[in-house]
């Protein structure tokens, strides 16, 4: 069980640094908020069987897992209408705040379960235990080939031709409106799907576990692997889903558990920005 | 009677804004500063600010008076100002600015989990000698927090004005922000500004954290909402701008209040953040 969970975790969190690579690394959108998609997720297929109790689940799910992702896409996308009008760290402070916003706003709700937290209703899978790391494997090959894809299609050149030199991208006819878009749409999918599938897998979610750390977090695996390096974005983020469950192999107490772990992806993050600029395996 | 109990109602909520206000001015001026000299948005800021809070609860813990608590929350912050400046985003100040972004994210994740290390996640309080006592004025009754939140930010900020217009280090700080390449030929060294713009945005960060343990309560996560906050008056006053982050801030703090105090505090910071949103959507191109 306890290797399990732990495979899982580091699947999907590969996953959502890789989708966070899509719209940080390619579309040079610095978002601050992967977990608040990954949340829409998590939150969607939690609360859709709950509103229908009298329809089958499993299809309650699935319904869930549209609702999800168009909520996601559409949200992504207005977001990314607001990287075009602002610099990058102001872009990366406003995603921030939208992530503070969304947190909030599902643990002062009622309907979600507010800071509770929601015991989801069991699937039934017909035993089949395993289902939901496979799942969560699939999406993690699917995640990494399509940011494969952009690297080598004309829509990832026109991506690097916009963040070399963007009157030339604009004269070459690309419009970094609509690449943007399409990046971030992407992005937030990628992250909503990971959070259809870790909310059955959990059985019970909680607004902080999309919250701002987290968002931190799959940041932090990003520039720890490289910004627009698909390998090195796996190599970054399986690194960090995995060191810490190290420590619980040493005698801390469980107070301390949660923020030396922070501590220790703050420092790494802050001295690998001295020492390998540009992550541990480089774009090119 | 009940139109004198409504006017008494609004009139205590623009007081309590106003102390909030100070404290997002005070920590917006130092975004404010920073982003003059650096170009890039401290995103640790907010921790500074949480830092000079918890240095000010240590100070009464052993025993010392508010005006004691206010100068170590000013050094100590402004301290670990310097500190971070020195070691973490000097090396970096000719890199890309998404290398200082991160870093600052990082730095803000180590105070915040230090912070929580030391004194533990949930929320402490001061009580300061002399906190039961109210002042009544005009049928408005007054927290002593608050009087000395009102007075000690007064008092600031006019040294404040001082310090940026009327001094060498402020009259170097403001050349620096408005053109780095001539200023630097003029012989202004660089590095000395820097330390010195962490060094005056580390101190008013430390002061409102003081300030804001005399009247709220500390959590090691105060810095973030605030910080969030300030960042946003920052922005509504114009990036670059000391003073209009400042009357920003204290502009926010009373639209925050207010809508509190009629719409209820579920969503206190969402108004905030919600303001922040609809600004920058309104304001096209900010900072392009």
């Amino acid at each position: 069980m306890y290797w399990q969970t732990l495979i899982f975790f580091a699947l999907t969190y590969v996953t959502l640094a890789l989708s966070l690579n899509i719209s940080a690394g390619y579309g040079r959108l610095l978002c601050l908020c992967q977990a608040t998609f990954y949340g829409i997720g998590a939150y969607s297929v939690a609360l859709l069987p709950m509103m229908m109790p009298s329809r089958s689940p499993a299809r309650m799910y699935v319904l869930g897992v549209f609702v999800g992702i168009s909520i996601s896409a559409a949200l992504g996308g207005l977001i990314s209408l607001l990287g075009d009008h602002l610099k990058e760290d102001y872009f990366l402070m406003s995603t921030f705040a939208f992530s503070e916003i969304a947190q909030e706003f599902i643990a002062n709700s009622n309907w979600s379960g507010g800071n509770v937290g929601l015991r989801l209703k069991p699937l039934n899978m017909g035993g089949v235990e395993y289902v939901f790391v496979v799942s969560a494997g699939i999406l993690m090959l699917v995640a990494f080939w399509i940011c494969g894809r952009i690297e080598r299609s004309h829509f990832g050149l026109a991506l690097i031709t916009f963040s070399v030199d963007e009157s030339l991208s604009t004269v070459l006819g690309n419009s970094s409106r609509s690449l943007r878009f399409q990046c971030m749409a992407v992005s937030a999918v990628l992250a909503t799907l990971a959070g259809c599938i870790v909310a059955p897998q959990l059985g019970y979610i909680h607004p902080a576990f999309f919250g701002v750390d987290e968002s931190v977090l799959i940041f932090t695996m990003l520039t720890l692997g490289g910004l627009g390096s698909r390998y090195g974005v796996v190599l970054g983020a399986f690194v960090l889903a995995v060191v810490p469950s190290i420590l619980t192999f040493f005698p801390i107490a469980t107070r301390l558990d949660a923020p030396i772990r922070q501590i220790i992806y703050g420092l790494l993050l802050v001295v690998l920005m001295h020492l390998r600029p540009s992550g541990l395996i480089p774009n090119r | 009677m009940i139109i004198r109990e409504e006017v008494s109602f609004f009139l205590s909520l623009v007081l309590s804004g106003l102390c909030l206000g100070a404290l997002y001015a005070f920590v917006a001026t130092g975004y404010s500063l920073i982003f003059g000299v650096l170009r890039f948005i401290n995103f640790a800021h907010g921790e500074i600010f949480a830092v000079g809070a918890y240095a000010a609860y240590v100070v009464w813990r052993l025993g010392f008076s508010p005006p004691v608590l206010i100068l170590a929350g000013i050094t100590v912050s402004a301290a670990i100002s310097c500190v971070v400046e020195r070691f973490a985003y000097r090396p970096l100040s000719q890199g890309r600015t998404v290398l200082l972004l991160a870093t600052s994210v990082g730095i803000s994740v180590i105070i915040r989990s230090s912070l929580a290390i030391l004194f533990g996640d949930s929320f402490v309080t001061i009580r300061p000698r002399g906190e039961t006592c109210y002042a009544t004025l005009f049928h408005l009754r007054f927290a002593c927090g608050q009087i000395y939140v009102l007075v000690v930010g007064a008092t600031l900020t006019i040294v404040l004005w001082w310090l940026v217009q009327k001094t060498q280090i402020g009259r170097r700080i403001r050349a620096v922000a408005s053109n780095r390449s001539a200023a630097e030929s003029l012989g202004i060294s660089k590095h000395a500004i820097h330390r010195n713009t962490f060094l005056l945005g580390g101190a008013y960060a430390g002061a409102a954290g003081a300030l804001a343990a005399l009247i709220t309560e500390l959590t090691p996560q105060m810095g973030v909402f605030l910080g969030l906050k300030a960042f946003t008056a920052a922005i509504i006053g114009g990036v670059g701008s000391v003073f209009g982050a400042f009357a920003a801030g204290l502009l926010l703090g009373v639209f925050e209040s207010l809508a509190t105090g009629y719409f209820g505090s579920q969503y206190q910071n969402t108004y905030v953040l919600l303001a922040l949103v609809m600004f920058l959507l309104l304001r096209s191109r900010v900072g392009r």
